[in-house]
């Protein structure tokens, strides 16, 4: 790897390259034909070179994130370890918190109405492990997501204390609450580590899986944030249980989504049993323990959550601009600002896809039939596939946004065929707007009202 | 370079585990420059990019850069003109925000403040770095809003401070104070590159340039000797000339202050690269951090950020010397060294009381050991988690009896 290559500019000749190993207590840098310390070696690397005008260090310093997803059961019975334990992988980290005495500590957050529904479950569950808890139940909702929600639950951890690197903060909710806490622990001493427990299905496939925390700004979606994963996400299907059908669909157009990128087989079974999911709120369990994985739900569930790991952890910190998982939120956030509350994420993501397939037919990438399926399966869904206030003003402005918020190019996920998809620079306006006009013509009349 | 391992649970039905394993690789340039608001330079602008080829791109392209200024108020009213005549002459397209970056406004409502108007004058995504021009505090805070800012937004430092030139500009925190406490919000999001213009320490006042020579005394006490004899001659030439001496470049191998600030940033980077998100909390930086931030706070603002920081140094010198790692002579020398660089070695606010709270929530803090950094030599030192209370308080009361005068008994 020729590093050094891409560090120099005219006026430096040479570059040096300095490891940097531990020993004595101290860090020591040296040249690789150096005469080697004996001591801890790290990944991280120094180079320097000089000029007239001084000296230039360059800092190279991999940092690593390592998290789980952990799909579990009865997460808040008391003999279930997971809630407290379960984003520790080391054996022997285990077996020492195991042989403390010492009393553990959590801080939870809670969105209000999932409170209303389990805190008391939450409760009883710290109680009986001996656990010292702080439940702090609040309004998580996409008008409330902003540095204010943050800095109240910041008061409220400051003022419980919590050790700093070994009583994660749990976040309880969906991807609002999970989004908020993330964001407060992210910054609590530059670093807290936190746990993500999804209560929605668009939580429990999305908001769960990725590194991205954040807060809405200035009237703007998610503006302000980080890219800090939680340590772990513990993912409990039965929350979904008191979860409303509007919110199921919700979820689904997530799931959706991740099929019409990328994976034709989970188009087919949303296709085909997708109204069933919808109707069982996904705690349909084969009784057969060999079909376990493979029943509708837990495979749909799976397929969602591996494609979407596919593309978020090469990916974490968006180096790439070019994303698969960017399809159906482009025009969404516009739309879903503009008329809060009206839309659920999901619906409004829905929409933008409906529209976006019509543009990849328009493109010739998807033949009627192909689109004639995918807003079928999208109805089945019981997901929106139009709305009124998505006018062409609408789509172009956000069309516009994107193109100056992702470097200048406009990076348009489309299909290119059922559960494939590509990444175009080039749609024209004309395109845009044919499109438009064919999605309305088909689509307004008999769509869902919007509640 | 990243993978995701899956396994099945085979013992039991609940479910599939999968875990994650993601490298991201920070890279960060500090750069020692000239001239920094010279038009003829380039750097403030595009010092940042590494690979050639983008930088020939953008030299020959015509189209007008845009830049977004955070300045600190002071800084402002002695630069200010400087730096707007530079990006005028340059036909960027910018903004110059000038803050009043105390301690004492080091908040959250700062870094929104800053973050409402980047919003309006709208920046690309990765193509246009905020730049903050100013002391330690400023640059945290502008670093932190950077850091917020669509989830990252790239940010430049530039130092005015000596204090900023050894430390905060060569590290990867940002951070605000909440609920008054140091430093308690932050990230560990670095910039994408420092420029550093030793030029600026000519209009910090004497002293701040002795509270900028802090930190550069912590790392020739935990790590360079050859630094600390540096200080221990020259620190009164250094404070003197306002390390303007040797800008010609055959004198940068002696003129102390090329040496002493070259040999500051060395250490600092041998010390902070490897750990660069604390990882390890054994952090020999961490030398004079562990009394201060209390007492900073407390008597805020009568003590600037390094002369707590030697307070908090002087009194574990004489820990040190109580636990019989330093002689009577290496303590001597090094409060000499101390005076020398006109830093205060002891304060009344700097209770026993006090000790013994920032020790208490120094465990609390760091995951119930101590990690105390005490010299055991000059320029070497360890990290100790044993000290006990009753060599802490003879040591106070030594530090306070040969100290408390303001010079040394």
């Amino acid at each position: 790897m020729s590093h050094t290559s891409k560090i120099s500019d005219g006026a430096c000749d040479h570059v040096t390259e300095f490891r940097l190993v531990h020993a004595d207590c101290t860090w020591s840098r040296q040249t690789a034909d150096s005469e080697r310390i004996e001591g801890q070696l790290s990944d991280a690397k120094i180079y320097e070179s000089a000029s007239e005008d001084g000296v230039t260090w360059t800092v190279v310093s991999p940092i690593v994130f390592t998290y789980r997803v952990i799909q579990c059961e009865r997460l808040l019975d008391a003999s279930n370890d997971t809630l407290l334990f379960g984003h520790i992988s080391n054996p022997t980290e285990l077996q020492a918190l195991n042989n403390n005495s010492k009393v553990m500590k959590r801080f939870v957050v809670i969105d209000e109405t999932v409170n209303d529904l389990y805190g008391s479950q939450v409760a009883a569950y710290f109680k009986a492990r001996g656990v010292m808890y702080k439940i702090l139940p609040l309004p998580t909702t996409e008008e409330n997501k902003s540095m204010t929600l943050v800095t109240k639950i910041l008061e409220e951890v400051h003022k419980f204390g919590i050790d700093r690197r070994t009583e994660p903060i749990i976040a309880i909710g969906g991807g609002v609450c999970l989004d908020i806490t993330g964001l407060a622990a992210s910054l609590y001493r530059r670093r807290t580590p936190y746990i993500r427990v999804p209560t929605t299905l668009l939580a429990y496939i999305d908001a769960s899986v990725g590194a991205k925390t954040g807060v809405n700004f200035a009237n703007c979606k998610n503006k302000l944030g980080s890219y800090i994963p939680p340590v772990a996400a513990l993912l409990d299907r039965s929350f979904l249980c008191t979860l409303p059908r509007r919110h199921i669909s919700n979820g689904m157009a997530e799931m959706l989504k991740m099929a019409l990128m990328k994976h034709r087989q989970l188009f087919e079974l949303l296709e085909k049993e997708g109204r069933h999911l919808l109707d069982s709120s996904f705690q349909t369990l084969s009784k057969i323990p060999e079909n376990v994985h493979t029943d509708a739900a837990s495979l749909s569930m799976r397929l969602s959550i591996e494609t979407m790991l596919e593309e978020l952890a090469p990916n974490l910190w968006e180096d790439d601009l070019d994303r698969l998982v960017d399809f159906g939120h482009i025009i969404s956030p516009e739309l879903e600002m503009k008329i809060l509350p009206a839309l659920l994420h999901g619906e409004a993501v829905n929409i933008d896809m409906a529209f976006m397939v019509y543009v990849a037919h328009e493109r010739g990438f998807l033949t009627e039939e192909e689109k004639r399926r995918i807003i079928v399966c999208m109805r089945n869904l019981d997901l929106p596939v139009w709305h009124s206030d998505c006018t062409l003003d609408l789509v172009l402005k956000s069309i516009a946004e994107r193109l100056k918020h992702s470097g200048g190019r406009l990076r348009m996920p489309l299909p290119t065929a059922l559960g494939k998809a590509r990444i175009f620079n080039d749609t024209e306006e004309s395109t845009v707007c044919q499109a438009f006009k064919k999605w309305c013509d088909e689509q307004c009349e008999t769509t869902m009202k919007p509640e | 370079m990243s993978f995701i391992c899956c396994s099945y649970e085979s013992t039991s039905s609940s479910g599939t585990t999968w875990t994650v394993v993601t490298p991201i690789t920070f890279t960060y340039t500090v750069t020692q420059t000239k001239n920094l608001l010279d038009p003829s330079n380039d750097t403030l602008l595009l010092g940042h990019i590494r690979d050639t080829q983008q930088l020939e791109a953008i030299r020959s392209s015509t189209r007008p850069l845009k830049r977004f200024i955070v300045m600190d108020e002071v800084v402002y009213n002695l630069y200010g003109s400087q730096v707007t005549d530079y990006l005028e002459a340059r036909h960027v397209l910018y903004r110059v925000l000038p803050l009043p970056t105390t301690e004492e406004n080091k908040s959250m409502e700062m870094a929104l403040k800053i973050l409402e108007e980047v919003h309006q004058f709208g920046i690309d995504r990765r193509t246009e770095p905020i730049i903050a021009i100013g002391g330690g505090v400023c640059l945290d805070i502008v670093g932190l809003a950077a850091s917020l800012y669509r989830r990252r937004t790239p940010y430049i430092r530039v130092p005015t401070t000596l204090l900023s030139y050894i430390d905060a500009s060569v590290g990867a925190k940002t951070g605000v104070n909440f609920a008054n406490c140091k430093n308690k919000l932050g990230t560990y999001i670095a910039p994408v590159a420092a420029f550093l213009d030793r030029s600026f320490i000519q209009t910090i006042p004497r002293r701040h340039i002795s509270n900028g020579l802090a930190e550069m005394l912590k790392m020739a006490l935990m790590k360079h000797r050859g630094l600390f004899e540096l200080l221990e001659t020259q620190g009164q030439f250094l404070l003197d000339s306002k390390f303007q001496s040797g800008m010609v470049l055959e004198d940068d191998r002696i003129d102390p202050a090329s040496v002493s600030t070259r040999v500051a940033i060395e250490t600092m980077l041998e010390e902070l690269a490897p750990n660069l998100w604390e990882d390890d909390l054994d952090r020999l930086v961490d030398f004079g951090h562990l009394i201060s931030p209390e007492l900073e706070m407390k008597v805020l603002p009568a003590l600037l950020h390094g002369e707590a920081v030697n307070i908090d140094m002087a009194y574990m010198v004489y820990v040190a010397c109580e636990m019989g790692l330093l002689t009577e002579q290496e303590k001597f020398r090094i409060v000499c060294c101390m005076l020398g660089l006109e830093l205060p070695v002891w304060h009344q606010d700097c209770t026993f009381a006090l000790v013994q709270k920032s020790l208490c929530d120094r465990l609390q803090h760091s995951g119930g050991l101590v990690r105390m950094p005490l010299p055991t030599g000059l320029g070497r030192a360890e990290i100790f988690n044993d000290t006990d209370e009753g060599t802490l308080f003879r040591a106070y009361e030594k530090w306070c009896d040969e100290l408390s005068t303001g010079s040394l008994r």
